[in-house]
């Protein structure tokens, strides 16, 4: 009984840590009690590349590195969660866990972690805020123009003298990578409440140091370009431009331009944040992009490590 | 009969087929067809040459050898089961079977022999009964051996007509020795069947290991519940039986001459196996449905119950005898097989592996030797009477009753448990904390990590602990610790703190200048201070205008200056007023409040709108409400309002059907009015789920009552609440009928690809969210069930978790009434739509039966964004008979109008947007 308050107390105390000041000490309370403590001995596998992707981890103690064949090895610590990436995604585990040093984690089952979002909607706007951060950080270690690749050459926006419908915006709305695991539903709430913009080539969307005042951008048609300094980053039709690291921008720190001659759909954050406390699909296909853009960014960081290492 | 099963077509009267399942199903029937019509035959054989060479004296030394030899095999058939594959063993079984059963016929006939026949039938018998389950039990998903166990038992059923008409067939023309014949080729056919079905792929990894010694199937029993009780049923019945079966053989050799034993049993048991054949076929599925398992079980005991009651109060009558043996024949192998079968669906493969034998045979076994121990007792003592018989019967049959309906409730959990996820959310009580706890929080705020400190306090804060927390914290080197610890351990009680705050008043940081200020004089302890911050102007500017009983503090000079200005000073002294305004709780500040409320800086809007709660008059409560307009504000109103508790509530209902606030606010209301809490604001919910609302603030209304029934356990209102369900499970089936007639996959012209995209995924949409809402209303009527969980698991890939997920339900819901079980039923079952919606034929009268119609539905919807997207369709396929329709949807729905002219094109350098 008394190891049993001790544990509870110091998972509590772990997550209000980790966690900050902004969210409720409720719901971090219901968090804490939905987790357990999971202990690894060094070398222990935790899980292997393939299987089904249940449960994510946060490291209390020790070193976890998470590998596969033909990719970086990525290390966590204290503090660090894993996992989060497959689960996200409704993927099976892409990299096999193993414990470096004796481990202590705690872990907590995807769809356990989902009922919380759904019950506490401030708990996913604190992680998307989260991950906002990292990402971003991630993002200015590597560079705008490694960050956000020309994948290939997108092609101008036609039909610029043709409207652009409810039916049209829902399109390019329900292909965008942040919103490809989203609800119809969902997708023609936001198509309602975007404000569609036609570009010429070279128009610029909003400059560096703008406030951003909650704005978010869609590359629609054509292809957009985050210019800073020298640094170019590119936007394909269907992404969102500055990925989720826009959120946690006050105030741009690159240009946004239109390459070609582009069709970009204006939403504001906070219909996107409302939209996602009533259509939890959506809050399922933002974390799903979450866990994909992280991956992404983390496998490009590391390799650029150990290419300077 | 419900309105639905009246109406559905005669192929699902009986059986309940799905595509894909007439195989599987026709195989395992025929198999137990094939097994049980040679163990017909081969009962009809032994019973007649045992009773015509030895006396029913000697029953009870059979059922012995039976019960020991049968005790020895059950490890040897759980090991040949484990290394083999459970087809295999059954295959090896028959032929052995065959085989043996050869061996006798070629045997002269004698008492050694009768005795030895009766008990390789009897092993034979219940040795491959046992491993047919078994396998069933692994080829078929819950869901499917619910559907399929009373079909396959009819098959039994009818083996055991076949068998015994085959019997009484041969015994006209040929002696009993024929039947052995008959038997073996049946065997030999049955196995060849069951050798061409595919090996069932095991939910769980096979165990190798050796099977359990006798101490482990003891800590078996001591350890589960359940299975203890399944074994006391089976104790008890097999008791029972045996004894009435010894009573009717007896009485039968009594009462008939020897060479006549042969035609009556087998005309006898014609009778009961054609009985039992319509019971299965017509009764057990029907009574599994309606009544669940546990009550089917409790059908067969009462029946031998009250016959044998019967047979005591008659003085042994044989006819009372006759019908008591017969309800047993006529259900044993019918309702009470399936309903004991389906007993074992819950429990976890590896554990039924293990029980299943342990307590069919074994148990069982044990139970026969017991049984015939106490009947060699009682006829040494000249006992074995009708009359001591029959009273012992009852008795047994009434246990056997009780242990049944005292199955339902762990039925239950033991599928619950299967569909839990998670440890069991116990919140964190700091009433529990033994003193390691304790130490460990306490350590915690030296933590030279910031944020670790941040925590215990919070922690202890948020277990009204603050006490705990040393003043010395107030030396603490960061910022942010400073603050909370300047907000969380200042209280009446305490003086320690006040000269740490006091030093505090020179701090390097402005913030912490304020807080302190504010921290000091909301206890009177504001010392003089040589520097006159903006913090301390504030302080002192509300403590006079509220000593002068100012009603107009907005207006005052100096207030005004600090709303005003722009400066670093001003705006910290915006957020020591806001402060100090919820400090001294005065409603003469509340248009200050309101205005302070109004500005950009977060910290000092999030304040004052605490300090409108904190001063508790409701005049400000249309204020707040119409704040909910600003997101970065709406958790800081909502629990502002919670605070007001009922008061705020004749507001919050005013809001809610105020057509003229935006849509935005509208929205958070339920989530506020939940916020508030009890019985009048669960009833505001209630209310508001059936107003004429928009969609959106009924599903926030939805959750919000879902929140309070579970966290505060609300009382709620069952008939509307059901209402509520079914409401939502027939608007399921609506956009199911919609999607069957809408056809997603037809082929379109190329321009109306994307419509037809946009409107099947707005439709599945749909579809999805009524499912969903109803289980939110489920939930409500269940709240000690994790109805979440099974509400995932029927969308789980995995098909046995599905089916577990359905039984559940099922069994859930045996209480409830008919409709809005047939209807929960229907929506969730495993089905195509196009099957759904056949089966709630009942429900949809009306419904659309072409694509045509599905779109002409969908125009009038009330859904202005289905509507519209349909709208967007029929221009796209250029549906000439829609087009008036489509265009009024345009002209007169409010969502979102088809734009006629693109916006402007923007240029570098400015113009358009």
């Amino acid at each position: 009984m008394a190891e049993s308050a001790q544990r509870r107390v110091e998972r509590s105390l772990f997550l209000r840590t980790l966690f900050g000041g902004s969210r409720s000490g409720a719901t971090l309370e219901r968090v804490a009690a939905l987790m357990r403590d999971v202990p690894f001995a060094a070398g222990e596998v935790i899980y292997r590349q393939g299987q089904a992707s249940h449960q994510i981890y946060f490291v209390v103690a020790g070193e976890v590195v998470l590998g596969a064949p033909g990719l970086t090895p990525w290390t966590f610590g204290p503090g660090d969660g894993f996992g989060f990436q497959d689960a996200m995604q409704e993927a099976p585990y892409a990299r096999t866990a193993q414990a470096v040093t004796p481990v202590h984690a705690l872990a907590f089952s995807v769809e356990d972690w989902f009922d919380v979002l759904e019950g506490h909607p401030e708990l996913g706007r604190g992680a998307l805020a989260d991950h906002s951060v990292s990402v971003a950080a991630m993002i200015d270690e590597l560079g705008l123009a490694l960050a956000f690749p020309r994948a290939h050459p997108a092609p101008a926006a036609a039909g610029l003298d043709r409207p652009v419908g409810l039916v049209e915006r829902m399109l390019m709305l329900s292909d965008a990578s942040l919103l490809v695991r989203a609800g119809i539903q969902a997708v023609a709430v936001l198509a309602q409440r975007s404000r569609p913009s036609l570009l010429s080539a070279g128009t610029p969307i909003a400059r560096a140091g703008e406030a951003r005042a909650g704005r978010l951008w869609f590359a629609g048609r054509g292809a957009v370009e985050l210019r800073r300094g020298t640094e170019v980053g590119h936007a394909a039709p269907g992404s969102l431009v500055g990925s989720l690291a826009i959120l946690a921008r006050e105030r741009l720190d690159a240009d946004l331009v239109a390459a070609t001659d582009a069709l970009v759909l204006e939403l504001s954050e906070d219909d996107v944040l409302d939209v996602m406390d009533d259509h939890f699909d959506l809050a399922r296909a933002v974390f799903s992009y979450m866990a994909r853009e992280r991956a992404r960014l983390m496998e490009l960081r590391a390799r650029v490590r150990a290419k300077s290492a | 009969m419900t309105a639905v099963d009246s109406k559905r077509s005669p192929r699902f009267s009986l059986i309940d087929l799905r595509a894909g399942e007439r195989g599987p199903l026709l195989i395992a029937a025929s198999t137990l067809f094939g097994l049980v019509a040679a163990h017909s035959l081969l009962e009809t054989a032994r019973d007649a040459l045992f009773l015509g060479q030895l006396a029913p004296t000697r029953l009870p030394i059979v059922y012995l050898l039976v019960a020991a030899l049968g005790l020895g095999l059950t490890d040897l058939n759980a090991r040949f089961i484990r290394r083999f594959g459970r087809r295999n063993a059954l295959v090896v079984t028959l032929a052995l079977f065959a085989l043996g059963t050869t061996w006798f016929n070629f045997r002269p006939v004698t008492a050694g022999l009768a005795i030895g026949l009766y008990v390789w039938s009897a092993l034979a018998g219940s040795l491959s009964v046992v491993q047919f389950w078994l396998f069933a039990g692994e080829a078929f998903t819950s869901a499917q051996s619910k559907r399929f166990f009373p079909a396959i038992s009819a098959g039994g059923v009818l083996g055991a007509v076949v068998g015994s008409a085959m019997a009484v067939g041969l015994l006209a023309l040929l002696p009993v020795g024929s039947l052995l014949l008959a038997a073996c080729v049946l065997a030999l056919g049955t196995a060849a069947v069951v050798a061409q079905t595919p090996e069932p792929e095991p939910t769980a990894p096979r165990d190798l290991s050796p099977a359990p010694a006798l101490g482990g199937s003891a800590r078996l029993l001591a350890e589960h519940g359940y299975v203890r009780r399944v074994a006391i049923l089976v104790v008890s019945s097999t008791l029972a039986v045996l004894l009435l079966d010894y009573l009717f053989k007896s009485q039968a050799a009594a009462r008939l001459p020897k060479e006549e034993l042969g035609p009556f049993f087998a005309r006898y048991y014609g009778a009961l196996n054609t009985a039992a054949l319509a019971v299965q076929l017509l009764l057990a599925g029907r009574i599994l449905r309606r009544f669940g398992v546990a009550t089917a079980l409790a059908v067969l005991p009462l029946s031998l119950a009250l016959g044998s009651a019967g047979v005591l109060l008659l003085g042994g009558s044989f006819l009372a005898l006759l019908f008591t043996r017969g309800a047993d024949g006529a259900l044993r192998h019918s309702l009470h097989r399936v309903s004991a079968e389906l007993l074992y669906l819950p429990l976890d493969p590896a554990l039924r592996d293990r029980a299943k034998p342990l307590i069919d045979s074994v148990l069982g076994r044990s139970s026969q030797a017991l049984g015939a121990a106490a009947l060699l007792a009682l006829a040494s003592f000249d006992l074995a009477t009708p009359r001591v018989l029959s009273a012992s019967v009852i008795a047994l049959s009434l246990t056997w009753v009780v242990t049944a309906l005292m199955l339902r409730r762990p039925y239950l959990d033991l599928f619950r448990q299967s569909l839990g996820r998670g440890v069991d959310a116990a919140e964190l009580n700091l009433d529990d904390l033994d003193l390691g706890a304790a130490e460990t929080v306490i350590e915690a705020l030296s933590s030279p990590d910031p944020a670790r400190a941040l925590a215990a306090m919070n922690l202890l804060a948020d277990a009204k602990r603050s006490r705990l927390i040393p003043a010395l914290i107030l030396y603490h080197d960061r910022e942010e610790v400073l603050l909370r610890a300047l907000e969380v351990v200042p209280e009446a009680r305490r003086e320690d703190w006040v000269p740490l705050a006091q030093k505090l008043l020179d701090h390097p940081s402005e913030r912490v200048v304020t807080a302190a200020v504010r921290a000091l004089g909301r206890f009177g302890k504001l010392p003089q201070m040589a520097r006159a911050t903006g913090a301390l102007r504030a302080f002192l500017a509300v403590e006079r205008l509220s000593r002068a009983g100012d009603e107009h503090p907005e207006e005052d000079p100096e207030i005004c200056r600090m709303l005003a200005g722009d400066t670093p000073d001003c705006q910290h002294a915006r957020a020591a007023l806001a402060g100090a305004i919820a400090d001294r709780k005065d409603v003469a500040f509340s248009r200050l409040a309101q205005r302070l409320a109004r500005f950009e800086e977060v910290e000092v809007a999030d304040v004052a709108i605490a300090a409108l709660g904190a001063m508790g008059s409701t005049a400000d409560l249309p204020f707040l409400i119409r704040c909910l307009d600003v997101p970065r504000h709406r958790a800081r109103v909502v629990q502002t309002l919670a605070g007001f508790g009922d008061r705020a509530l004749d507001a919050l209902e005013a809001a809610l059907t105020d057509a003229a606030l935006s849509p935005r606010i509208r929205r958070e209301l339920p989530r506020a009015i939940g916020e508030v809490g009890g019985e009048r604001a669960a009833k505001l919910l209630f209310d508001a789920l059936a107003a004429d609302l928009p969609g959106l603030v009924r599903f926030r209304a939805l959750r919000a009552l879902g929140r309070l029934v579970r966290n505060e356990g609300v009382k709620v209102d069952r008939p509307r609440l059901e209402a509520e369900l079914i409401r939502n499970l027939l608007e399921a089936l609506r956009f199911t009928a919609l999607e069957a007639a809408f056809d997603p996959d037809a082929v379109v012209p190329d321009a109306a690809r994307a419509s037809q995209r946009l409107l099947a995924g707005l439709i599945a949409d749909k579809q999805r969210q009524a499912r969903e809402r109803a289980f939110r209303v489920l939930q409500m009527l269940h709240k000690n069930e994790d109805l979440r969980s099974v509400y995932f698991l029927l969308q789980s890939d995995d098909k046995r978790m599905r089916a577990n997920a359905l039984e559940f339900i099922d069994a859930l819901m045996l209480s409830a009434k008919d409709e809005p079980r047939a209807l929960l039923r229907l929506v969730v079952d495993d089905l195509s739509p196009s099957e759904r919606v056949e089966r709630a034929e009942a429900y949809l009268q009306g419904r659309p039966r072409t694509r045509h119609a599905a779109l002409a539905a969908m125009l009038g919807d009330l859904d202005d964004a289905l509507a519209t997207l349909a709208a967007y369709h029929v221009r796209a396929q250029s549906v000439a008979e829609l087009e008036e329709e489509a265009g009024a949807v345009f002209s007169q729905r409010r969502w979102v109008p088809l734009e006629t002219v693109p916006p402007p094109l923007v240029h570098d350098g400015g113009g358009g947007g």
